[in-house]
């Protein structure tokens, strides 16, 4: 007993160095979005601000239309994570309950996406976004004009699937006692029916883990935004960001205070969402 | 049953669809354009869309990307756009912009991995040395011949464009290493404030008188010198040209001269200040500069450092000085520049653009609205009567400045630089051993190439 308990003292503290770690660089941010330019810039370095000023908030708000850019990271997260949850489940529960000819290279070649560098993927993804037939003066054969660039489609539509997704929504349909689509089967639902009726009101806490994850990365992403926009309309909050790094230097205050209000989405997210997050991520067996 | 055959289609064609992206027309046609250099199939569909624009009396819409985000610049480009625009009403600018780094390079590397590169670019003189091989940038000789700036421009700025005798680029926007230093602290050291150090000898005396020290801590330096970072290479540059090198590395055969008898005396130079006291800063950001803080007394920096400081704290203390001198007279500038991209099927219009953004009065345009140092002779006069102090000396120093070696393996000459520039700072290696290196790891990447 007292081993074990000097065992969980331990582990208290090694845990607790380790989340320090992690919330250093978040209080400092924090911090500095309240300090002048000066005061960051002082050899001297003090954690709290002199003096607390909300005049970074501002001025950070004030530099470019920050409305738009929030409501193009709203509109490209919510549309991502809800088709993409949609998409990930239905697929999951395909591979997890259904038996058909190639399920198994099927999934093989699905878990070869999950060993796949986003970097590797990301041009010939662009070429098929540039190359869309019909969008964006585009003709059938994907030519003459810019398909999907700059578009929120073209932002949306390959982020709507992933190996992940459909992996982790497999391994916690597979929990599901096979007794529930006999019943179903019984009762004359079809597949269809199973799934909507039964499967989807019950993953819940799959499809929280799944869209939390999700709408971090979505709203997080740089890269792919940064490739697929080119106006100040289509332009990301992390796009947005940017707008702080001069030809002179970094404005570090107020990129702070921006990071600050670019991150506050996610952590209430998270804080909304923690109960099911963990829930999840312990029902499909990946913990 | 039905259920199954529908998931099957659906995944099925799902993974058909991701394959196809790994392998269609867009990757194919990289790898053609890469290799002719895009100039034939460039000129054909240029020919091609530009008469049938010109027969359905459309406007050609030209892309526009330049580098950088900041709100200063892109106010300047909405005038230069809007007035181009109002005089070229067949022409429609389509500005984009992207901050420098890694980022512009990544969105021009898939843009013309694509196909989709914008038709003019505005970006820096080091990615002329990348690009240029690879028949990314059009050369703009053949649109000279009536251009005016052939005999207006500097002939520095107008070199700068240069690889192999064409022209690639168009400069517009100088960024000169000027010797700034801080008038109060010559007068506490008793040195006369009007009277900065112009030679080698001058400003080692200079150096000494101003290093003040507490103990063994040295509290104030002379002059500035980083001991780490990313700009330490221009430092190595600006006493390497005055002693007479032509660079790092000579960009016509490729030799490297990082580690010649000249630049070795200029890093030995450098490492006799370091010894008499300097403040130790990391130069990849000039918010480090001991300058702006008072605890050095000189430095380089560009025209945005000076504006920047004199607006603070040392606002009416800091002045510049003419650019050194021991063999010859000569600084580090390096250039924005607007580049045309080979693949525009709109060469003319998008000379168009780059002939009218570089002109006489958008230079004079950039200097109002940004402070930018036109390149223009016949804009000197004007110039400096603006302010004869302080432009006098930027329009001497861009005039003689040079700007970073045109080669592809230019990331390679900086990092072997600095790296060793560093090692001779904390005395780790002596100036001969420390370049020699540098010298051999740039070696390996020329072999490489």
């Amino acid at each position: 007993m007292k081993k074990e308990k000097k065992y969980q003292v331990i582990w208290i503290i090694v845990m607790s160095l380790a989340s320090l770690v992690m919330l250093v660089p978040i209080i400092m941010m924090f911090m500095t979005s309240f300090k002048t330019m000066a005061e960051i810039q002082s050899p001297v370095f003090h954690l709290l601000p002199e003096k607390f000023s909300l005049d970074n908030y501002r001025d950070a708000m004030t530099t470019g239309n920050w409305l738009v850019y929030f409501k193009n990271s709203l509109v490209i997260t919510l549309t991502a994570v809800i088709l993409s949850l949609l998409f990930n489940s239905i697929a999951g529960y395909a591979f997890a309950r259904l038996r058909f000819r190639g399920a198994k290279i099927m999934f093989l070649f699905l878990m070869v996406g999950l060993m796949m560098p986003p970097q590797v993927t990301m041009l010939p993804t662009f070429l098929i976004m540039a190359q869309f037939p019909f969008a964006g003066g585009n003709n059938l054969f994907g030519t003459g004009g810019t398909g999907l660039i700059n578009t929120y489609a073209g932002l949306v539509i390959p982020l709507v699937s992933g190996s992940y997704g459909v992996f982790l929504c497999k391994q916690f349909y597979e929990n599901f006692p096979r007794s529930l689509d006999e019943a179903a089967e019984i009762d004359g639902a079809n597949k269809w029916r199973t799934y909507f009726t039964i499967y989807l009101p019950n993953s819940k806490a799959i499809l929280a883990t799944l869209g939390l994850l999700k709408a971090v990365a979505v709203w997080n992403d740089y890269m792919w935004p940064l490739i697929m926009t080119n106006s100040e309309n289509m332009r990301t909050v992390q796009l947005a960001l940017t707008m702080f790094k001069t030809d002179s230097g970094i404005m570090w205050n107020q990129m702070m205070a921006g990071s600050v209000l670019v991150a506050l989405p996610m952590f209430v997210l998270f804080l909304c969402a923690q109960r099911y997050f963990i829930q999840g991520i312990v029902t499909s067996g990946l913990k | 049953m039905k259920f199954r055959k529908v998931m099957c289609a659906l995944l099925g064609t799902a993974m058909i669809l991701g394959m196809a992206g790994c392998g269609n027309k867009g990757t194919e046609e990289l790898v053609s354009k890469d290799e002719t250099a895009g100039e034939a199939e460039s000129a054909e569909e240029g020919q091609e869309s530009d008469s049938g624009d010109a027969a359905s009396g459309e406007k050609v819409k030209l892309t526009f990307l330049r580098a950088g985000t900041d709100a200063e610049k892109k106010a300047f480009w909405d005038k230069v756009i809007a007035d181009f625009e109002a005089a070229n009403p067949d022409i429609e600018i389509e500005y984009q912009e992207c901050s420098y780094g890694d980022d512009f390079e990544t969105k021009l590397n898939t843009g013309f991995a694509s196909g989709t590169a914008p038709d003019v670019i505005d970006f820096t003189l080091a990615s002329m040395g990348v690009r240029v091989p690879l028949g990314q940038y059009a050369a703009l000789d053949e649109f000279t011949a009536d251009w005016d700036g052939t005999d207006d421009y500097m002939e520095s700025a107008l070199n700068l464009g240069k690889i192999g005798g064409k022209l690639y680029g168009i400069a517009t926007q100088p960024d000169v290493r000027l010797l700034i230093y801080n008038k109060e602290l010559f007068e506490q050291a008793g040195l006369d404030p009007n009277s900065p150090p112009a030679t080698w000898d001058e400003l080692e005396e200079y150096h000494k008188k101003l290093v003040k020290k507490e103990g063994d801590n040295v509290v104030q330096t002379g002059l500035g010198i980083p001991s780490s970072g990313t700009a330490q290479q221009h430092y190595l540059t600006i006493f390497a040209l005055a002693n007479g090198e032509k660079n790092l590395v000579d960009e016509d055969n490729n030799t490297v001269l990082c580690n010649s008898e000249k630049t070795i005396e200029a890093a030995e130079f450098l490492k006799k200040l370091e010894d008499e006291g300097i403040i130790p800063w990391d130069s990849s950001s000039s918010d480090n500069n001991p300058f702006g803080s008072g605890l050095a007394a000189m430095t380089f920096a560009n025209t945005t450092d000076f504006a920047n400081w004199n607006s603070g704290a040392l606002a009416g203390k800091i002045a510049m000085a003419s650019p050194l001198k021991k063999e010859k007279q000569a600084t580090f500038c390096g250039m924005g520049f607007m580049f045309m991209s080979n693949e525009t099927p709109h060469k003319e219009e998008a000379w168009r653009f780059i002939e009218y953004a570089s002109s006489a009065d958008v230079a004079w345009t950039r200097y109002e609205m940004m402070g930018v140092p036109p390149v223009r002779e016949s804009l000197k006069d004007k110039y400096i009567a603006e302010n004869p102090e302080n432009n006098s000396v930027i329009y001497e120093s861009v005039a003689c400045g040079v700007g970073s070696p045109k080669v592809a393996y230019s990331n390679a000459v900086f990092n072997a630089v600095d790296d060793a520039m560093e090692r001779i700072a904390y005395g780790v290696e002596d100036p001969k051993t420390a370049l020699d290196k540098a010298a051999q790891e740039i070696q390996k990447e020329i072999d490489n190439q």
